[in-house]
């Protein structure tokens, strides 16, 4: 069995040897291997997206706007769903009715846990449903949330840095400081969601105290998310700076990281 | 039991004389939960937006226990 871990949402899957991790945009799917025996398109996956969810909007929105993106998305129907509860979180599951031409079947849930959503998408071609949705479930099944995760690397400032992100001139994300020997800068892909869930849950365990938050998208007319942050005397700014090469910015954009020491 | 608080952003108004992050004791009743405390301190429940119990994000009906150190965040701090 292989242990994922999902640093940024803060969440671990275990699943069998034969199956693959692979991101996709911002989500994470999951899938036999297909150099292994299946190497045909009609292979099952499993799917899972993250949402920062800091309004704490209750679950029955998140599922209608969900299920209302996933309509649209393949033309499906809802045949109702049930509560769901799995790893300490709450939410809401379905079978999805596809058209009748598609040979596939379609199972979603959503699942709420503090300021996290998780978006799961289960979808198989029916004749390997036996085999498959057993596996599926048991991957579902390991969900773990996490609240410590080892490895982390920071900052020389000792702030917490996602993975993958590396630093860069500052000049290159904001072109116009003054003064870029007091600013560090990091780039790299991660949506602005799952970097305001990173940062909240490690700022604190890398004993920094958060003294203020803007999230991003809020009422504030920023643009970005901003931390503003103490260590003793220490005293830095952080920015979650959204890009997006389409013009288009939302909750999932990925963002670079700004860092103005004080 | 004592248990340790500090205060965030707009929140520091319901402690006379703090500032954001600075702690300050507080004696709380035996199995007092992260509510009892937030109702205790007079601050609406509404404005405490995110609860750490000794730096991880735990929810408002979590019990406390003693020597546990309690960070009280709003909705949105800052502008």
């Amino acid at each position: 069995m292989t242990v994922f871990q999902q640093i940024l949402w803060g969440y671990e899957l275990t699943y069998p040897e034969h199956w693959a991790h692979q991101p996709v945009q911002d989500a994470d799917a999951f899938h036999e291997d297909m150099d292994s025996e299946n190497e045909s398109l009609e292979f099952g996956q499993l799917v899972v997206r993250g949402e920062w969810n800091w309004e704490r909007k209750p679950i029955k929105p998140l599922w209608n706007q969900h299920i209302g993106l996933m309509a649209g998305m393949i033309g499906a129907k809802e045949v109702g769903s049930a509560p769901w509860k799995l790893g300490g979180a709450i939410g809401l599951e379905a079978e999805i009715v596809l058209p009748k031409k598609d040979n596939r079947r379609l199972w979603t849930g959503i699942l709420t846990h503090d300021f996290r959503v998780l978006h799961f998408m289960v979808t198989h071609p029916k004749e390997i449903r036996e085999t498959f949705e057993p596996v599926a479930t048991k991957v579902i099944s390991s969900l773990r949330f996490l609240y410590q995760i080892q490895g982390i690397k920071t900052s020389r400032e000792g702030i917490p840095l996602p993975p993958g992100y590396e630093a860069v001139d500052p000049k290159s994300v904001l072109t116009d400081i003054a003064d870029p020997q007091n600013w560090r800068a990091y780039s790299g892909t991660a949506g602005m969601g799952a970097l305001q869930a990173f940062y909240i849950r490690e700022i604190p365990l890398h004993n920094w105290d958060m003294e203020e938050y803007v999230p991003f998208p809020s009422s504030s007319e920023l643009g970005f998310a901003r931390l503003q942050l103490r260590r003793r005397d220490l005293k830095v700014t952080l920015g979650i700076m959204p890009y997006d090469p389409s013009g288009t910015i939302t909750s999932s954009s990925p963002a670079n990281i700004v860092i103005k020491i004080a | 039991m004592h248990v340790t608080v500090k205060l965030f952003a707009t929140l520091v108004r319901f402690k006379e004389g703090t500032r954001a992050g600075r702690p300050f004791e507080m004696e709380l009743p035996e199995s007092a939960t992260v509510k009892d405390l937030i109702d205790m301190l007079k601050i609406p429940p509404e404005e405490t937006h995110v609860v750490f119990i000794n730096n991880i994000i735990e929810e408002h009906l979590s019990k406390l226990k003693d020597g546990d150190v309690v960070g009280l965040f709003p909705p949105v701090g800052g502008g």
